[in-house]
């Protein structure tokens, strides 16, 4: 496994073969010196010039980009802790053959930063004080407050640094426990809500997942639903809007597949955030004649290499997008619904005859002159666009052609992310048929280089655990679960839903017989299974007690109830008061939140700050108490990439100071809050110290084994043994390896990650080879170029998701897989899966992947045993000993039933491998969920009777501005009489506008749907006493002086996210030394500002000073008979670090997406002036 | 002076082809970490250009270019014309190692060297600082250091001679540069990159008739990049480089016999010394 450390050299890895060749034109010179006495230099030692001469010796060792999510290598040479050379990227990998962008090349400097924080401290000072920082008016009046309040620290031991937080969480929960009795309830013990803890967790994008996993892990045994990391802000408007239209929040394809698509419409600048993403992007133009088109309000390196530069109106992208189905349904001739292959595609979606009359009735009205005057994209350019598009999509041409559609914040960071913009790029793709085929697909580029695997492996933090398996609503879904224990932990086919639940679950009542299945029988399957596989590898408990009793017996669940606070509205909940401590690992939200004096203000306001970091970062200013974590360079483990290739990082030197990984640091926490008695499991106060596993079988009840329940044990991760022998002493106290095989067995879709059977860590893998047909996925992989064998992706080695049918769509054929034995005919990607019989790997979903799975999936142990047939995994984990209890297994057998043991059990029916696949499988039943086109959000109707209410309401609103000549209050009088969007239940999506709105006629005409969600009511009204955070809807509401603007923000390649990895290297801050705003020319000229003086922009926030970026490429948007400038901030920049500057984020508003609270941070209104 | 180096079409060469660049920039620093060079103290540019010239540590600098253009797209569902809209075009630059390098030539002490690849190097251990390398240079590149010595690009000759890539080309994203021989970058040119404008290749005497590093890029970005990034001619613009250009020809010019004269007196010394 060390294999890619050992075997490389500088010399080796160079493209010696084609530099040869070009040597051998060097004509040999043996000329006399042409000055006097003096030798004529003609040879040069490897590494002279810039004094690297060590490089030759170095060892080699490659690892993850800790910056974006493209998943670069980067070979980094050391000699011992010395980094010799690293700005060059891993030759071998698929991903990026050697490139890096500025950041990659740069991120050796991470690790010598004079700004890391090398020792554990302690605050001793006071922070500044909440109601002084939420008084500023403007940013330099902010930066003064906080710097009026220098953090004061005391560097400590470990020791003392984890017994303090101990101690002070502690206090915090003890009174929190006892004032409210939690977790103790009427009928038994479990957190309820889990969102009423005091205790926030936030964290983190950057680490890598055998951390993230842990702070997951940590925040279910506080008892606490507040939980929470970046993917929050960064995408998780796209990973709920994509999961409930096709089953997963995730990049439906590969890197490498962009390579195929015929047109690309770029909705982010994955040039400038994404650079190597681009090596395939050109790919395709090269070999294909690929069709660039950037919608950006501002020109960015991706319309630099693009064919064609849409600027358009931010928050407008739904209109655009309503607008090419326009042009597909209306104007094209033969319309899409009359297309052959639209109609065949129909049966993999839920749309009824009956639905799509209803959907084209709503499309029909975005017609190009509307449209256009929603976007100020002229009409002739939208026709153009949809053109191009809709002519290059897999239902035109038959499937020779696909486009994708790529984004990034520019359309998930908006009030109506989920519902409308990413909806409508979502429905786009599929009614085009462009998803699921090779140059097709949904291409939200992430942006961290763990946020896709944070966000899995987190489960989305607030309301799931890891693998998105959904957190216990209220107790009854508990005694449900219990009931489906009985039942043998079946899979939905075989599960019947107790009649007694179906009262309080009456979604479930449709398919609750046994042999019958639908879509909500199994998601409420697919949460009870991974409430099971945590069960069972964290040692907890979650069911009744007795066990054989789940109507009456107590229920006791160590898994929290219910959604905690996102990092968005945690804020306004610890200015409330609601939230008293929180634990901060490796993000920066002083910076990357929203509204800049108001987080800063909670963060002041709570009684516990922790912040876990590699930099001091402004977070870092307002904690009690900050712990060093080790740099990318100083640990191992997975990434998961933005396509969800899952690789392994590899460490190249110990950590600096007293610096330690964040696993290390997360289990040291654990045991300091357990040994202080903070960590308080219901399981634990109910005094249940084990459970009895039992089947029934028919009036029976079969008690196979006794499971010993004690939270703690999992917790243990020194030593392993086989590929998991620890990599060094640090490695040796908490094993990443360890840890990697726990989320294996927790987390199904990342089953796969490692092989038990071969003891093998998958993800490792760095092989760059086009597997051949009769493999398995060889045909695919083979004529698409998809390298399956370089790490590890989930779900079971799925690059292209939903690949049902493209090899018979595209190519024509079948492929027939020869594997484990047996012989199976595909006509998608199957990804792969560990056989129980022969433990060798078998084509996974047959016949290709689809939608929902593996969500549902089918278990030949439905009824028959415990998952992986009752192994103690825990045990498993950490020895490869297999132990499995003495009877485990139970079946029926003419009329009798028996149990058996492991061994008795595969004598029998010779699944000698279960415990590796715990024998699921995927056949046509489970393949044949369809994508969700209709996908109604609220109750209400549909739109046709809907239409004739919208009508009334925008009158209403109407009038009440006329009225009241106040937006706010209009609303406001609204939003109390239940009246915003009272009716539609917003199952297709339609254009609302921005919260702030630079035009009141678009307001009135397409009223926000930010109402819908409390937490912005809140925001609009300033809550809880936060004057000065609120918003200005409409123009009207700002001052009168300066000119009106759209504002949005924008990433640099050179600038990562609040910049603490950037601006405190010194070759990255030279490429961007300050923070800008850039501004259209038009704009420039009229406010007399040339290149590089400061402009002010005011907005309802307050007011920030930046130096203007003057440029031809901002947007100037016809809206009604004005013409309104957009200008785009840069917002990485704020006070602390090496290289400070103006906090940008300062001005945006916090409210969030209706469903997500994602910020809507990329539209927003104020006033621009020349600087005085 | 006559330096000793490869033929004009003989070496190697560097095809920078413009479409393709991204300005990530990864290339600027690169080049600075292989080259042990520091970061450069910079603040904000009204270009994006940063450093916004090259330095004695910046060897490579992306320039980018804004201006306002007429486009026509041809594609299969039809022309498409996209009426004054802008293009922004990065311009990845370094000294352009011309095939006979003026800087070379007019080098008193003759530090500069030229590989038998063609790589054009400071020598920084003879540079004396005199500066008649950039006033030689038609593409304004050499840079004095705080040292006093004059530094840059130097093709990354102490890599290419082992056969790896400059560094620079090496971390490129998007394979704007095609690092090859001058002969098969000619075969290159006339069929991968026919249809693109080129720089480089058909230049003065003064630089040997061409550069090692030759610039592509479509027509839109080339018309307005390439007059904007080098001389129309590449040829000396000032006296002191008419001066190095005359004396080059012969093979001996005036500061190289100046350079002869210190020659003398150090063996004089030498002689005195040795006469002890």
């Amino acid at each position: 496994m060390s294999d890619p450390i050992s075997r490389r050299s500088f010399l080796k890895l160079a493209a010696i073969a084609s530099a040869a060749s070009i040597m051998s034109a060097i004509p040999a010179q043996a000329q006399d010196s042409p000055v006097p006495f003096k030798q004529w230099k003609t040879k040069w030692n490897l590494g002279e010039i810039g004094k690297k001469e060590g490089v030759i010796r170095a060892k080699v060792t490659p690892v993850i980009c800790n910056y974006c999510s493209v998943g670069c290598s980067v070979d980094f040479y050391t000699v011992g802790d010395n980094v010799i050379f690293a700005s060059i990227g891993s030759p071998e990998s698929p991903i990026n053959f050697g490139g890096l962008c500025s950041k990659g090349a740069a991120m050796f400097q991470q690790i010598t930063s004079d700004a890391r924080v090398l020792y554990p401290r302690i605050r001793t000072g006071p922070k500044p004080p909440p109601e002084e920082l939420l008084k500023a008016r403007s940013w330099e009046e902010l930066e003064a407050i906080v710097k009026k309040y220098p953090p004061k620290w005391q560097t400590v031991t470990w020791d003392e640094a984890l017994r303090f937080v101990a101690e002070r969480l502690k206090a915090i929960l003890s009174s929190w426990r006892a004032n409210s009795g939690a977790p103790r309830q009427s009928d038994g013990f479990y957190y309820n809500p889990g969102s009423a803890n005091p205790v926030q967790l936030i964290g983190s994008s950057i680490m890598v997942n055998e951390a993230s996993y842990l702070v997951r892990k940590l925040a279910a045994y506080l008892g606490t639903s507040n939980m929470d990391s970046q993917y929050r802000k960064c995408h998780s408007s796209t990973v709920t809007s994509l999961a409930v239209t096709y089953g997963w929040g995730i990049e439906t394809a590969t890197n490498e597949d962009v390579a195929l698509a015929d047109v690309v419409l770029f909705f982010s600048s994955p040039a400038e955030a994404h650079p190597l993403s681009f090596w395939y992007f050109f790919k395709g133009k090269r070999e294909r004649g690929t069709v660039f088109i950037t919608f950006d309000p501002r020109f960015s390196r991706t319309a630099m290499v693009s064919d064609i530069w849409v600027p358009f109106r931010s928050g407008t992208e739904t209109a655009i997008f309503n607008y090419i189905l326009h042009y597909a349904f209306f104007e094209r001739k033969p319309a899409l619904d009359e297309l052959p292959e639209f109609k065949r595609l129909r049966s993999r979606w839920n749309l009824t005859d009956q639905d799509l009359e209803e959907f084209k009735e709503l499309i029909k009205e975005y017609n190009a002159e509307e449209v256009s005057k929603i976007t100020g994209v002229p009409v002739e350019t939208l026709r153009n666009v949809a053109k191009i598009y809709v002519e290059r999509s897999g239902v035109v041409s038959n499937h020779k052609k696909h486009g994708i559609i790529q984004w990034a914040m520019g359309m998930t960071q908006h009030t109506n992310a989920v519902i409308n913009i990413i909806r409508s790029a979502a429905i786009v793709q599929l009614l085009l048929g462009n998803v699921g085929y090779p140059g097709g697909g949904t291409h939200p580029f992430r942006g961290h280089s763990n946020v896709q695997g944070t966000n899995d492996i987190q489960g989305g933090g607030i309301d799931a655990l890891p693998g998105y398996h959904g957190n216990p609503a209220n107790a009854a879904e508990v005694r449900m679960y219990q009931d489906w224990k009985l039942q043998g932990m079946p899979d939905a086919w075989s599960w019947e839903v107790p009649a007694w639940a179906q009262e309080a679950f009456p979604t479930l009542r449709a398919a609750a017989a046994r042999g019958r299945a639908d879509l909500a029988k199994v998601l409420q399957v697919y949460k009870f299974y991974g409430w099971r596989r945590h069960e069972l590898t964290w040692g907890v408990f979650c069911g009744t007690d007795p066990e054989s009793d789940p109507r009456g017996g107590r229920v006791i669940c160590d898994f929290p109830f219910g959604a905690g606070s996102t990092e968005i509205t945690f804020v306004r909940r610890a200015l409330g008061g609601e939230i008293r401590a929180a634990l901060i690992f490796g993000e920066n939200p002083a910076v990357s939140n929203p509204n800049a004096k108001l987080v800063m203000a909670a963060l002041s306001s709570l009684d516990l700050l922790v912040v876990v970091e590699t930099f001091d970062t402004e977070t870092a200013w307002f904690a009690d108490v900050v712990l060093p974590a080790a740099s990318f360079a100083e640990v191992e483990g997975t990434r998961t990439n933005g396509n969800r290739v899952i690789q392994w990082t590899h460490k190249v030197m110990e950590p600096r100071g007293m610096s330690r990984p964040d696993y290390w640091i997360v289990v040291k926490l654990f045991e300091a809050l357990n040994a202080h008695g903070v960590i308080a499991l219901p399981s634990q106060l109910a005094g249940k110290r084990s459970e009895k596993v039992m089947i029934r079988k028919g009036d029976r009840l079969v008690e196979l084994y006794e499971r010993r329940v004690d939270g703690s044990a999992s917790w243990q991760y020194s030593g392993g043994n086989g590929a998991a022998i620890p990599i060094s002493p640090i490695e040796a106290e908490v094993n990443p390896r360890l840890i990697n095989k726990e989320i294996n067995f927790a987390v199904l879709i990342y089953d796969g990650i490692y092989n038990p059977v071969k003891d093998q860590y998958t993800t490792m893998k760095r092989d760059r080879r086009l597997r051949r047909r009769g493999e398995i996925d060889g045909l695919f992989s083979e004529k698409f170029e998809i390298y399956k064998d370089w790490g590890w992706a989930w779900p079971q080695n799925v690059r292209l998701a939903y690949n049902y049918d493209s090899l018979v769509a595209v190519l024509g054929e079948k492929d027939v897989v020869e594997a484990a034995g047996q012989r199976f005919e595909v006509t998608g990607e199957t990804g792969e899966w560990i056989d129980e019989f022969t433990g060798e790997y078998k084509p996974a979903f047959l016949p290709g992947h689809n939608f929902w799975v593996p969500r549902s999936f089918k278990r030949k142990l439905s009824g028959v045993a415990d998952i992986w047939g009752g192994l103690d995994v825990i045990h498993f984990i950490r020895t490869r000993e297999l132990r499995f209890p003495e009877k485990s297994f139970v079946i029926e057998e003419g009329g009798s039933v028996r149990t058996l043991s492991f061994q008795e059990f595969i004598a029998s029916t010779g699944m000698r491998y279960l415990w590796a696949n715990d024998t699921l499988f995927w056949d046509a039943d489970t393949t044949s969920f369809r994508a969700q086109v209709r996908r109604p959000f609220f109750s209400g109707t549909g739109w046709r009777e809907y239409k004739p209410k919208y009508e009334e309401f925008r009158a209403e609103l109407r009038k009440l501005y006329e009225e009241k000549k106040n937006m706010k209050e209009a609303m406001l009088k609204l939003i109390e009489e239940r009246k915003w969007y009272a009716g539609y239940d917003f199952r297709y999506p339609i254009h609302t506008e921005p919260a702030e709105s630079p035009d009141v006629e678009m307001a009135i005409k397409y009223p926000t749907l930010a109402w819908l969600n409390p937490h912005n009511v809140r925001v609009l009204k300033e809550e809880p006493n936060a004057k000065g955070t609120g918003l200005a809807l409409i123009p009207q509401e700002l001052p009168e002086e300066g000119e009106l603007v759209i504002i949005t923000s924008n990433r640099l390649t050179e600038m990562m996210h609040t910049g603490s990895t950037t601006r405190n290297l010194p070759y990255l801050a030279q490429l961007v030394p300050e923070p800008y705003v850039s501004i259209p020319e038009k704009l420039a000229q009229k406010l007399g500002v040339k290149p590089g003086e400061f402009v002010e922009i005011i907005t309802a926030r307050g007011s920030v000073k930046l130096k203007a970026y003057v440029t031809k490429g901002m947007g100037v948007f016809k809206l009604g008979e004005k013409e309104v400038p957009e200008i785009s901030v840069v917002w990485a920049f704020s006070f602390a670090g090496k290289t400070p500057g103006i906090h940008a984020n300062f001005l945006n508003p916090d409210v969030g997406d209706v469903i997500t609270t994602i910020q809507e941070s990329k539209a927003w209104i104020g006033k621009v002036r020349k600087a005085r | 002076m006559k330096v000793p180096k490869p033929g004009a079409r003989e070496g190697v060469a560097v095809i920078v082809n413009l479409d393709n660049c991204i300005g990530c920039r990864a290339c600027q620093i690169a080049c600075q970490e292989w080259n042990g060079r520091k970061a450069v103290k910079t603040q904000f540019s009204p270009t994006f250009t940063n450093p916004q010239d090259l330095t004695a540590d910046s060897w490579k600098v992306v320039f980018f270019k804004e201006f306002s253009v007429t486009k026509l797209l041809r594609l299969a569902e039809g022309d498409i014309e996209l009426k004054d809209t802008v293009e922004v075009v990065p311009v990845p630059y370094n000294c352009m190692h011309c095939a006979d390098s003026p800087c070379a030539r007019a080098c008193p002490v003759g530090a500069i060297k030229v590989s038998p690849e063609g790589a054009v190097v400071i020598e920084s251990s003879e540079c004396v600082g005199c500066g008649y390398c950039l006033a030689a240079c038609p593409y304004d590149v050499p840079r004095k250091g705080s040292d006093g010595k004059y530094y840059k690009c130097s093709f990354c000759v102490d890599r290419i001679q082992v056969g790896r890539e400059p560094a620079c080309v090496e971390v490129c994203p998007t394979n704007v540069f095609t690092f090859t021989s001058m002969s098969e970058a000619e075969k290159l040119l006339a069929s991968e990159f026919k249809d693109k404008k080129v720089y480089g290749l058909n230049l003065d005497g003064y630089v040997g008739g061409r550069t090692r590093w030759i610039f592509v890029a479509s027509k839109d970005a080339a018309d307005k990049v390439f007059p904007a990034m080098f001389p129309e001619k590449a040829e000396n613009v000032n006296e002191v480089r008419d001066l190095a250009n005359e004396f080059a020809l012969p093979g001996l010019g005036v500061l190289a016999l100046g350079m002869l004269g210190l020659l003398g007196l150090a063996w004089l010394r030498y002689r005195r010394n040795g006469s002890h």
